[in-house]
């Protein structure tokens, strides 16, 4: 199977930074 | 908790029993009618409960749709003049009244129903005043469209007023449901108002200001929840003020869309939207303020948080007036909500430490000029979810259809007014529990 386009948990990709579905930027489990 | 959105009636109707009479000729149009009556029932119980789950309102609202779309476009089969007649059986034979022509088959077809204007249809509207009523069951569709997206509003209004905190996933039911009501009410605005015969009246719930401020609403509302969750995950103080002040904005342009309506009808909707969009620029201060200070700017810093704490009291002012403004609707208690109950000694508190590191460490002067927020970061705006009319039901088949028969005689236009019986609503509960979490918000 093709490797997935986006990182894991992300909804999608705003400015080139991953969102989730709330529109605010993913931030690090870290 | 208090309430913290301001939510209108829902609309009410009078009862429609989609008895054509003898326009209904077979047993299978008589059978349409019928269904159709009790799927306009089984929606309107739902909807004066604002508890209900998502899914069943919606496949009530599918169904009932996906009837009511064969009484808006015709339903045409290219082979039924030649083909469906011996299909028949029974009293439907020989009860073909074909008339639309401009379709290129079932389900695709873009004419106007014969019935589209076969009764007149009455209803409500959520900011009061004189009913209005249409022969035209376009109108009936977008009327139950409106409430159903009032009740969208109502069931995320009913989610958030929790005591406990809410999952994550109640959260991003409820930030989807103001999205999905923003879409109706867009739908309505973009793609249908113009296609109905009759120009509604000034006031009305489809005068295009009162559709624009509801969408507006529902907008601005979502972000709040996006907003709460925000700072509670700690996001950069920087997107938190953005993010304030586009939600103050949409606030602002809610307001701005009825100004020019009745006061006696939308004064208090208005005072409530001023509340949250001062409320908000107060938010979006308070946090440049802190975001000035991180960047060693002492004066700015000193100078967005003065003008925080001022419009924190002006919000403070308009809460009051909009407990005293009369008007429709199930009132917010925006000054009993921890979410504005915090925010007084949070800029209080941070002025006082601005202060002191500014006279202390940056003697900077304070700037009488008002710091810029920098709002191009556009991240955590809330879009409509685009609304979808649903497929009209397979029962809507060329003989069904053809089984009406309309003539003008049975189009005459019925001036009697209505008696509408108004929605006992089931009220959101409030208690006086308080969530322990950075915002007071039960969204996070």
């Amino acid at each position: 199977p093709a490797a997935p386009e986006t990182n894991p948990g992300a909804e999608s990709v705003q400015d080139g930074v991953p969102v989730d579905e709330f529109g605010l930027p993913q931030l690090s489990s870290t | 908790m208090a309430h913290w959105f301001h939510r209108n009636p829902l609309k009410a109707t009078a009862p429609l029993n989609f008895d054509l009479g003898r326009q209904a000729s077979t047993s299978s149009a008589r059978k349409v009618c019928s269904d159709i009556r009790v799927a306009r029932a089984q929606l309107l119980d739902l909807l004066p409960n604002p508890g209900h789950d998502v899914s069943v309102v919606k496949k009530a609202s599918e169904r009932y749709m996906s009837y009511l779309e064969g009484f808006i476009t015709a339903v045409e089969d290219s082979k039924t003049s030649t083909d469906q007649p011996q299909q028949q059986t029974g009293e439907d034979v020989g009860k073909l009244t074909l008339q639309e022509t401009n379709s290129d088959g079932a389900g695709k077809n873009t004419g106007q129903s014969k019935l589209r204007n076969a009764v007149k249809i009455t209803w409500t509207n959520s900011l009061g005043g004189k009913n209005i009523s249409q022969n035209d069951f376009l109108f009936e569709q977008i009327n139950m469209l409106f409430n159903i997206a009032l009740w969208l509003t109502k069931h995320a209004a009913k989610l958030s007023s929790s005591s406990d905190e809410i999952s994550e996933d109640d959260a991003k039911e409820v930030h989807r449901s103001l999205r999905e009501a923003a879409g109706i009410f867009k739908h309505i605005e973009d793609n249908m108002l113009n296609k109905l015969y009759e120009t509604p009246g000034d006031g009305c719930d489809l005068d295009q200001r009162i559709l624009s401020a509801y969408e507006i609403q529902c907008k601005a509302e979502a972000q709040e929840v996006t907003l709460a969750r925000a700072i509670e995950l700690k996001h950069t103080t920087s997107l938190i003020a953005a993010l304030s002040l586009e939600t103050s904005r949409l606030f602002t342009t809610a307001d701005d869309a009825i100004k020019s309506l009745d006061e006696k009808l939308v004064m208090k909707w208005r005072k409530y939207f001023q509340f949250k969009s001062v409320f908000y620029q107060s938010y979006a201060h308070c946090y440049n303020g802190n975001a000035l200070l991180a960047k060693d700017k002492g004066g700015e810093a000193v100078r967005s948080l003065k003008e925080s704490m001022a419009l924190f009291q002006k919000a403070d002012s308009l809460a009051k007036e909009y407990a005293k403004t009369k008007g429709p609707g199930v009132v917010a208690k925006p000054q009993q909500h921890p979410f504005f109950l915090r925010l007084g000694p949070i800029v209080h508190r941070i002025l006082e430490k601005t202060e002191r590191e500014n006279g202390m460490i940056y003697h900077e002067k304070v700037p009488e000029e008002l710091p810029e927020i920098d709002s191009k970061m556009k991240f955590g705006l809330a879009n409509p979810v685009e609304y979808e009319v649903p497929v009209r039901t397979p029962e809507w088949s060329a003989v069904v259809y053809n089984g009406f028969v309309t003539s003008p005689t049975n189009e005459k236009a019925n001036d009697k007014e209505d008696t509408v019986k108004s929605v006992k609503e089931i009220p959101v509960e409030e208690t006086d529990k308080h969530p322990g979490n950075t915002t007071g918000c039960a969204i996070s």
